[in-house]
């Protein structure tokens, strides 16, 4: 059997096109599993499962710190230790904020009068379906939590690498678009030929460069007058532009609709399949 | 008849006098201005929560109830910051045209700033 690889789909800004990029490439090869890995606004369900709220879920869990009171002398030592201001002392009281605590355990370690617990909380939840061809994976992060890391996590415990892998990673620059990028093989950058477009690329690709991942660039909303703004950066950066996804009212409106243009639009799935195997070619030659 | 001795804290963008700027955000500012309503005497306290990746407002309401804070001002207060301060018994006032520290501090004393809510909070 043919090795496979790991791709993972980013972009610097939100509603670039990662998702049109991710669902249509993930339906286009045979043997794929995708991973919606944009765990604060997962969307690739709609298009792949749109009924996956009554699909099999696995709950994520995280630590917080639970303080008894009568038991806390104020010493405050659990206040000063937390680096993440998870922790407050007011009239004598410890205060948890549990949106900003990483679970890391230290205000338990540090408290000398044993007056901290922690307790399970659930942060977010994994959803999945198995289509025909398609394993797919949806991580979900819990309304008011801020803490995405540990969710993106779990999701990547479930990376079955037998199968051809798609990353759908949260959009930026931040701790969970670098937790969903480590260790796939290889990155697609998609962005759009506009000023912000290019902007929030140069950002992602001096991220990249900086954790030495390699990557190609896709232009989304791909137009003969304005694709320059991005082939201009990439020849100058020697960065490889790999497909054009070209502007057009009938995807546009196929994704409003819900479906996946490479079921509507001739040729889409032999290109689609083309460009995995020069990245599969690109990836394995690292 | 003396004036009611509180302590009034204004988010300032710097150590200085009453015609410093007040800073436009709570958690991030970067000195608190602690003013003593009854001898009106200021003092400058760095915000070391600033420099916090996270949890900065949590962190500025720990170092005004350190600093025995009565009232906090500033233009906008975010959930946890607001929680933290309530929790401590400190009043806690929104400021909306005021510049200058002075000016916050005459409009405190005409009674003309109003309670705060909890806004949204900073991103991530």
């Amino acid at each position: 059997m043919a090795e496979e690889i790991s791709l993972s789909i980013l972009s610097g800004k939100g509603g670039t096109g990662k998702t049109t990029l991710a669902v249509n490439l993930a339906l286009a090869l045979e043997n794929v599993q995708l991973l919606d890995a944009d765990v604060e606004e997962p969307n690739d369900y709609l298009f792949i499962s749109p009924e996956i709220e009554s699909k099999e879920t696995e709950s994520v869990m995280r630590l917080i710190p639970e303080v008894n009171d009568d038991k806390c002398t104020a010493c405050r030592k659990c206040v000063d230790f937390c680096e993440y201001n998870a922790l407050a002392m007011m009239l004598d009281n410890v205060l948890v904020f549990e949106e900003v605590c990483h679970s890391c355990g230290g205000c338990k370690i540090v408290c000398p009068e044993d007056a901290i617990t922690e307790k399970e909380k659930e942060l977010g939840k994994l959803r999945h379906d198995s289509l025909s061809n398609l394993d797919f994976w949806q991580g979900e992060l819990n309304t008011k939590e801020e803490k995405a890391v540990p969710v993106i996590e779990k999701l990547k415990t479930k990376i079955d690498r037998d199968k051809k892998v798609i990353i759908d990673s949260p959009p930026g620059t931040t701790c969970p678009t670098i937790e969903a990028i480590t260790d796939t093989d290889f990155t697609i950058v998609v962005t759009e030929p506009s000023p912000f477009g290019l902007h929030d690329l140069k950002m992602v690709i001096e991220m990249l460069n900086e954790i030495e991942q390699p990557f190609a660039v896709v232009i989304n909303r791909a137009e003969a007058d304005s694709d320059y703004l991005i082939e201009d950066y990439c020849q100058e950066e020697g960065i490889k532009i790999i497909l054009k996804i070209p502007f057009s009212r009938k995807i546009a409106e196929l994704y409003s609709e819900g479906i996946p243009f490479v079921d509507k639009l001739e040729g889409w799935d032999e290109k689609l399949q083309q460009l995995y195997q020069e990245i599969r070619e690109e990836a394995l030659k690292q | 008849m003396g004036v009611l001795k509180m302590k009034l804290v204004i988010p300032a963008v710097a150590e200085g006098n009453m015609e410093t700027e007040v800073h436009d955000n709570f958690g991030r500012a970067t000195f608190f201005a602690f003013i003593d309503t009854e001898t009106e005497e200021i003092d400058f306290v760095e915000n070391t929560a600033a420099k916090k990746s996270s949890g900065a407002g949590v962190g500025a309401a720990q170092l005004c109830a350190d600093n025995e804070a009565d009232i906090v001002t500033a233009y906008h207060f975010g959930p946890k910051a607001f929680k933290a301060l309530t929790a401590a018994g400190i009043e806690v006032l929104d400021l909306n045209e005021q510049k200058l520290i002075k000016e916050v501090y005459s409009d405190y004393k005409a009674g003309k700033l109003a309670e705060a809510e909890a806004g949204p909070g900073g991103h991530h």
